[in-house]
């Protein structure tokens, strides 16, 4: 691994004789971390003598302005990584399709390699149907976390309906009623993500009938009792109010710092149930569970909405397609994987992965991510937000929270503003 | 002056272009091309990327001119200006003129004003927001110590304080108004005030029926550039509220970063910072108009 300056120096080295040979390959992402992206490269390298990687790497709001110019304006770039939900569709013009170059390069096709639900997610990206990028893995929500700790010394078990919850929050109010029984940021993306894991339950597919206009509505009943079951779990005091003001920052520190038994948000939390995880980023737990969110409405079934995410694709201006495949092989299905996959940011797409030992120190935390990983990778609805609409969604529940408006009227408001052509759901 | 004219006479077209071309060329590329190129991308439906732009005529400010919650942060913006104008132009005229009459630890209070309006406005929207979160935060915490569980109230949830919560931010960074102030003190004639000391003035009358007409001048400098100030005070409520709850103190600025960094709809988030462009710059020449006028 080189920095910039000196992969440079090496391809002048190597100018002359070699010159139609340049094995430098510009790796363009916001993820994995600057300190996991340099082992991947290194192992790279070390599997691919000759070859020098060089890593372009940015923040994931830098990247989302960054990436696309760079592309369109024909910068040099071998491999990039694509934000699944909001880049493909717009860089896809300049990215070459996958299938031929893995059918060609790589050890296997991509159908071989990658789990079924992941490269369908990645298909339908592409208003053409065709796959342009190979997706590191799969993430969703909601989750919750739970401090095993405090549940050991409750004698409670994880709640697994709105019942139990009920009695959760009553038990951590007896146990220490300074606690926050469920700490999540109540902002409104997130108050969203939580009304549409409530519909997926009751509606399975509800969210996928909406996005992709197969005939879901917001003012329909499926996605009112989901609307009315989130509102009902503050106005029940399942939820506290003062959820509504902490950010995503403050939620995750209140339940790090044991000021919250239980903490709400995505699958990309999921370091929380990993020991090196935790100790690597001094989060003072010793033991986290997890499951889907309780079932909050009659009849229902735990669910999780997924979608891939950090996905890989070979610019149309990469110098050598054929080793762009390969580190993009490497990367989402062969030995680089265990390089960052111990993150637990995705549940991997590869078929064959496997997590290295050591990761968890109970078999219930094991069992947590076996059941939230089950989940990911038969999603009932795609994670594919629509985030600009998203916030009109969660502010719609706020209002209903903290002014009691009625539901039907939010619905009803929400369906002509998705109707309107202002959110990104009309591109 | 008669030197002070020879001077000027002899800067002729060359010099002046020597010294403003460089200027003008800097404004002209980073101006004319950022505004050339909001109002291109407002008419257009198209992505961050750039690529396949879609010609869209007026739909993006139809949209907008539709949206009752774009109406509210325009809105919003006003009031919020109006606020901060009122504070600059009365507290912020009392705290400067006590101020320069001597008072004790005179630096020490100055600094006191002056620090909010020089520190990053997103650390002290940030600091807002900690203390006074509902559960953990240090006001409510304070007070249910002392027994005062009713005042522990939900300051960023509830509607109504949350807004009320923004213009106290506002009235708090009124350091500006108070230097400004403070400046135009110093370099008046004090033999006014001993006039009309001597003739018997007390406190209050010098304040309102001297001292504040004066300061004409000033009055105009801080009504400007308090209400353009406003205008760009993303931080200030993004940090505190986010625009929150449920769009009650959204302002334009949060409202265009909301549809910009989606990324997918470029158009429509340059569209709603041409209008709010072309508001502050009518409100900001009806203001010099109706200062002028009156003067």
């Amino acid at each position: 691994m080189k920095t910039k300056v000196l992969g440079a120096l090496a391809a002048l080295a190597l100018a002359g004789p070699l010159a139609a040979q340049d094995r430098t390959l510009e790796v363009w992402t916001w993820y994995p971390s600057e300190a996991v992206m340099t082992k991947i490269g290194d192992a790279f390298e070390a599997a691919n003598p000759g070859v020098t990687v060089n890593l372009n790497l940015f923040d994931s709001a830098g990247y989302q302005d960054k990436m696309p110019l760079a592309l369109s304006s024909g910068d040099p770039m071998d491999v990039v990584a694509v934000q699944t939900s909001t880049m493909v569709e717009t860089v896809r013009g300049d990215l070459l399709p996958l299938g031929p170059l893995f059918d060609e390069h790589a050890s296997a096709p991509l159908a071989d390699l990658l789990s079924p639900s992941t490269l369908a997610q990645a298909a339908s990206l592409a208003s053409d149907g065709e796959t342009y990028v190979a997706p590191m893995g799969v993430l969703g929500s909601v989750v919750v976390y739970y401090n095993a700790d405090m549940l050991k010394e409750m004698g409670i078990e994880m709640p697994r309906t709105r019942a139990e919850m009920v009695s959760f929050v009553a038990a951590v109010k007896a146990y220490n009623p300074n606690l926050l029984p469920y700490s999540f940021t109540g902002a409104n993306w997130f108050l969203d993500e939580i009304a549409l894991s409530i519909a997926e339950q009751s509606a399975p597919g509800f969210f996928n009938s909406v996005r992709y206009n197969k005939g879901g509505k917001w003012d329909s009943s499926d996605y009112a009792a989901a609307f009315d079951a989130t509102t009902s779990a503050y106005a029940d005091g399942i939820f506290s109010k003062d959820t509504l003001d902490l950010d995503y920052g403050r939620a995750a520190e209140l339940f790090q710092q044991g000021k919250a038994a239980a903490y709400i948000q995505g699958t990309w939390e999921d370091g929380l149930l990993s020991e090196p995880f935790r100790k690597a980023n001094n989060i003072p737990l010793t033991n986290v569970v997890a499951s889907a969110l309780p079932v909050m409405v009659e009849g229902g079934k735990p669910a999780i909405r997924s979608f891939i995410e950090v996905a890989w694709g070979v610019p149309a201006q990469a110098k050598d397609p054929a080793l762009s495949t390969q580190f993009i092989e490497f990367m989402t299905s062969g030995a680089g994987v265990s390089q960052w996959a111990d993150t637990l940011f995705v549940v991997p797409s590869a078929k064959t992965a496997t997590l290295p030992e050591g990761i968890f120190n109970s078999d219930a935390a094991k069992a947590s991510y076996d059941e939230i990983s089950a989940l990911l990778l038969s999603p009932t609805s795609d994670r594919n937000n629509v985030s600009d609409f998203s916030a009109v969604v969660g502010d719609a529940i706020i209002d209903s929270i903290v002014s009691g408006t009625a539901t039907a009227d939010q619905l009803a408001k929400l369906q002509s503003e998705w109707d309107s052509g202002r959110y990104s759901n009309a591109n | 002056m008669t030197r002070r004219r020879a001077l000027i006479r002899k800067l002729g077209l060359k010099d002046a272009l020597f010294f403003f071309g460089p200027l003008i060329l800097f404004y002209s590329v980073f101006y004319l091309f950022s505004t050339g190129f909001l109002i291109y991308a407002s008419l257009q439906r198209m992505a961050i990327s750039l690529r396949n732009p879609r010609f869209v005529e007026f739909d993006n400010f139809r949209l907008l001119l539709t949206d009752p919650n774009f109406l509210t942060a325009l809105q919003n913006n006003i009031i919020f200006a109006v606020v901060a104008i009122v504070a600059g132009l009365t507290i912020g005229f009392f705290i400067a003129v006590t101020l320069s009459a001597g008072v004790r630890a005179k630096s020490l209070i100055y600094a006191v004003f002056l620090l909010p309006t020089l520190m990053p406005l997103a650390l002290i929207a940030s600091v807002f927001r900690m203390l006074l979160e509902s559960r953990f935060g240090g006001v409510n915490e304070t007070l249910r110590g002392l027994g005062l569980d009713v005042l522990a109230l939900n300051w960023l949830i509830e509607p109504t304080l949350a807004f009320g919560v923004v213009c106290m931010l506002f009235v708090y960074l009124i350091g500006l108004p108070v230097m400004y102030y403070t400046a135009n003190l110093a370099t008046i004639n004090t033999s006014v005030l001993e006039a009309a000391v001597l003739d018997g003035a007390k406190t209050g009358r010098v304040m309102r029926e001297i001292l504040f007409p004066l300061m004409k001048g000033t009055h105009r400098t801080i009504v400007l550039s308090t209400l353009l100030l406003s205008f760009r005070a993303f931080d200030v409520v993004f940090f505190s509220t986010q625009g929150g709850p449920a769009g009650t103190t959204e302002i334009a600025g949060t409202y265009v970063y909301r549809f910009s960094t989606t990324g997918t709809n470029i158009g429509y988030g340059s569209a709603a910072a041409l209008i709010v462009m072309i508001v502050a710059l009518i409100l900001a020449t009806l203001q010099l108009f109706w200062t002028r006028g009156r003067s």
